[in-house]
């Protein structure tokens, strides 16, 4: 079975696979040093590799164990994108409440033409 | 909450009028000026004040001019209790209250959504980016990190600003440099910060559909500019930097991302391939567009104030005595509506009082408002609104400006309008309900005064100059009287004119007096007024 990760989720997974067990405690301190991520980003990451079968937990300390090889993970698609929503420039807010769509291939060369006939 | 409405309306009259303006001159202007264009619209939907702009009068002896400046505006919260009809009032203010906890919520629920996610980004170690970044001089620290869940460049942090760049996009491509330069170019105009006021103000004014618009408007614009400002400081062919942009786009749409609307990227590629260098014709055109507006927007202003306020200034009116076609497009106080505004007036007039605020009359200079002068402005307009129930006709500001105010005195005879003097109008409205008015020069103010003659006692002086009162008419010689009046001065400053007006008459007659130091002296004689002179003095002093 191959799960499909972010980048953010195989940070996490790297420290795993090269460390072996893990607590999460620990991949946080680690992360903030190599990253600079806060604890709460490391543990949100963590609850999804969790979620996406990923990684397992045992207690006590939550240690965090790899349940995938690396073999296994492929890089997964952006599908849920976050300047779906917000890009710093708040163009896709606008767009989403404006309804309007992504552009379609044909959108896409009529703007390749419009650049050519501007030349 | 009137205090938001008139923010709005006139909010509204600037936005609408840099739509216009936008949509004529988009890619002929820099497009810089479309973006200081929309703040001072957005600074006029946030800060809660309205000023006026005092025309003082010229030539004119008129009194009790009140204007009052700068008068303080309360935020829209608080206004909404304290003002007139509370209950109607404070519903609007809580579902405005609401709206805009619910847009404001809305919107920073969104933000920290995507805060959240971009707190997962990777720093990134590449040289080239680091050396793209420190080789600007930033005051504050720049911090570069990639993501895999963007497709498009962005930038967040307004202190400590943080650029996010996509995973995919190669480190030495072209893309990257022009995303690079793009965003830093947000940074270093505080965009981030200028966006949050744009977003502020739209949600502040939520009902208002054209807010909206602004907001839409004013961060495509804030991207066209950015872009021109890429394009200026890279020197890059225009069709480079588009292609870049459309590969951008490209990449984002065969992922599943949502791109912005169709016609912003068409009219960001369009403007960017019309960038010319800026000109100076351009520069000084803009700054007579912004010149332009700003002091449209004070005009605005001051209107919105206007409507609110001047009604206070009528009473400064000179008694315009004119044909009435020059003022076709006076508008005019009715009853009622008078009424309305006396009464918010009433409640303005004593919170200025409490508040000890500053006037300004033509008569008196600055001021403090006081329980006595509040009394005596609140007589004034209770005359004006006893004139309006008369039939007279006082006119709202014309053209924003108080020096134009129209006060007007129709009566009706044969059905037409027939315009009267401000004389005429009270010797009519003596006729109608028996009490005389006290002309008061200094302050053109008609003041009515208690009789404690009967009509006969008062008439009987003119007796032996062949006038006579019978059965409440005059007579003169035997003819019936049509128009009649004396002056009689009482002391210094007050006079009082005797009319008598009877359409059924055919003598018009005035009394004559002596000319003495004080104004008018000894009754010497009764005169008839030819034709000629009394249609002259009936239709105005046209002089």
């Amino acid at each position: 079975m191959e799960i499909k990760l972010f980048d953010s989720e195989l940070k996490v997974m790297d420290i795993l696979w090269k460390e072996g067990d893990t607590s999460a405690k620990d991949i946080a301190e680690i992360l903030n040093r190599q990253v600079g991520w806060s604890k709460t980003t490391t543990y949100t990451v963590i609850k999804k590799c969790i979620n996406k079968g990923a990684t397992g937990r045992s207690e006590p300390g939550f240690i965090c164990r790899a349940l995938i090889s690396r073999k296994e993970v492929q890089e997964a698609e952006t599908n849920e994108l976050i300047d779906k929503m917000y890009d710093g420039s708040s163009d896709k807010l606008i767009a989403a409440l404006l309804g309007s769509k992504r552009l379609t291939a044909e959108e896409i060369q009529s703007l390749k033409k419009l650049v050519e006939d501007l030349k | 909450m009137t205090t938001l409405l008139s923010m709005t309306v006139s909010a509204s009259a600037i936005i609408a009028a840099i739509i216009v303006i936008r949509s004529l001159f988009i890619h002929r202007l820099p497009k810089r000026s479309f973006v200081i264009l929309w703040a001072i619209a957005a600074l006029r939907m946030l800060v809660p004040f309205s000023f006026s702009v005092n025309i003082p009068h010229e030539n004119t002896q008129s009194e009790n001019v009140v204007v009052r400046e700068f008068a303080p505006s309360e935020p829209p919260e608080s206004t909404s209790g304290t003002s007139g009809a509370p209950n109607r009032d404070l519903i609007f203010g809580i579902v405005w209250a609401g709206g805009v906890v619910i847009s404001l919520g809305i919107m920073t629920a969104l933000h920290l959504r995507s805060r959240r996610e971009l707190s997962e980004a990777l720093p990134t170690d590449d040289t080239e980016i680091q050396s793209h970044i420190s080789a600007e001089k930033f005051r504050r620290k720049i911090t570069v990190k990639v993501s895999d869940r963007v497709t498009s460049p962005l930038t967040y942090g307004i202190v400590n600003p943080v650029i996010i760049l996509p995973k995919d996009l190669p480190a030495d491509s072209e893309e990257m440099r022009f995303a690079l330069a793009h965003e830093l170019v947000h940074i270093r105009r505080f965009d981030v910060l200028m966006k949050l006021v744009f977003t502020a103000a739209a949600c502040v004014h939520w009902f208002n559909p054209l807010a909206w618009a602004m907001f839409a408007l004013a961060n495509r614009d804030i991207e066209l500019s950015c872009d021109e400002a890429v394009l200026k400081q890279l020197g890059c062919k225009r069709e480079d930097y588009a292609m870049a942009l459309i590969r951008l786009e490209e990449r984002r749409s065969i992922s599943a991302g949502t791109a912005f609307g169709r016609n912003a990227v068409r009219e960001r590629i369009e403007a960017i391939m019309k960038f010319k260098k800026t000109t100076l014709a351009g520069i000084i055109v803009s700054a007579c567009l912004i010149a332009g507006t700003t002091t449209a927007f004070a005009a605005v202003n001051s209107d919105g104030y206007t409507r609110e306020e001047v009604p206070a200034e009528t009473e400064t009116a000179d008694v315009t005595d004119l044909d009435s076609n020059e003022y076709a497009d006076v508008e005019w106080w009715t009853y009622d509506e008078y009424k309305a505004w006396l009464e918010q007036e009433k409640k303005n007039i004593a919170e200025l009082v409490k508040q000890g605020a500053a006037g300004w009359t033509q008569s008196s200079g600055d001021f403090i408002w006081t329980q006595d002068i509040a009394d005596e402005t609140i007589a004034l307009y209770e005359q004006n609104l006893e004139d309006i129930k008369n039939g007279a006709h006082i006119s709202k500001p014309v053209n924003g400006s108080y020096d134009d105010i129209v006060y007007s005195y129709y009566q009706v005879e044969d059905g037409a309008d027939v315009q009267l003097s401000t004389d005429e109008f009270y010797q009519t409205a003596s006729e109608e309900d028996g009490t005389d008015y006290i002309s008061d020069d200094t302050t053109d103010a008609y003041t009515p005064i208690e009789h404690n003659v009967s009509d006969e006692e008062l008439f009987s002086k003119y007796e032996k100059f062949g006038l006579t009162y019978r059965d409440g008419r005059l007579y003169y010689n035997g003819e019936a009287v049509k128009y009649f009046d004396d002056t009689v001065a009482v002391d210094d400053t007050i006079t009082e004119i005797i009319t008598y007006l009877d359409s059924d008459g055919t003598v018009a007659l005035t009394a004559e007096r002596e000319k003495s130091d004080s104004g008018l002296g000894e009754l010497t004689g009764i005169r008839v007024v030819p034709e000629e002179e009394y249609i002259t003095v009936n239709t105005g002093f046209v002089s």
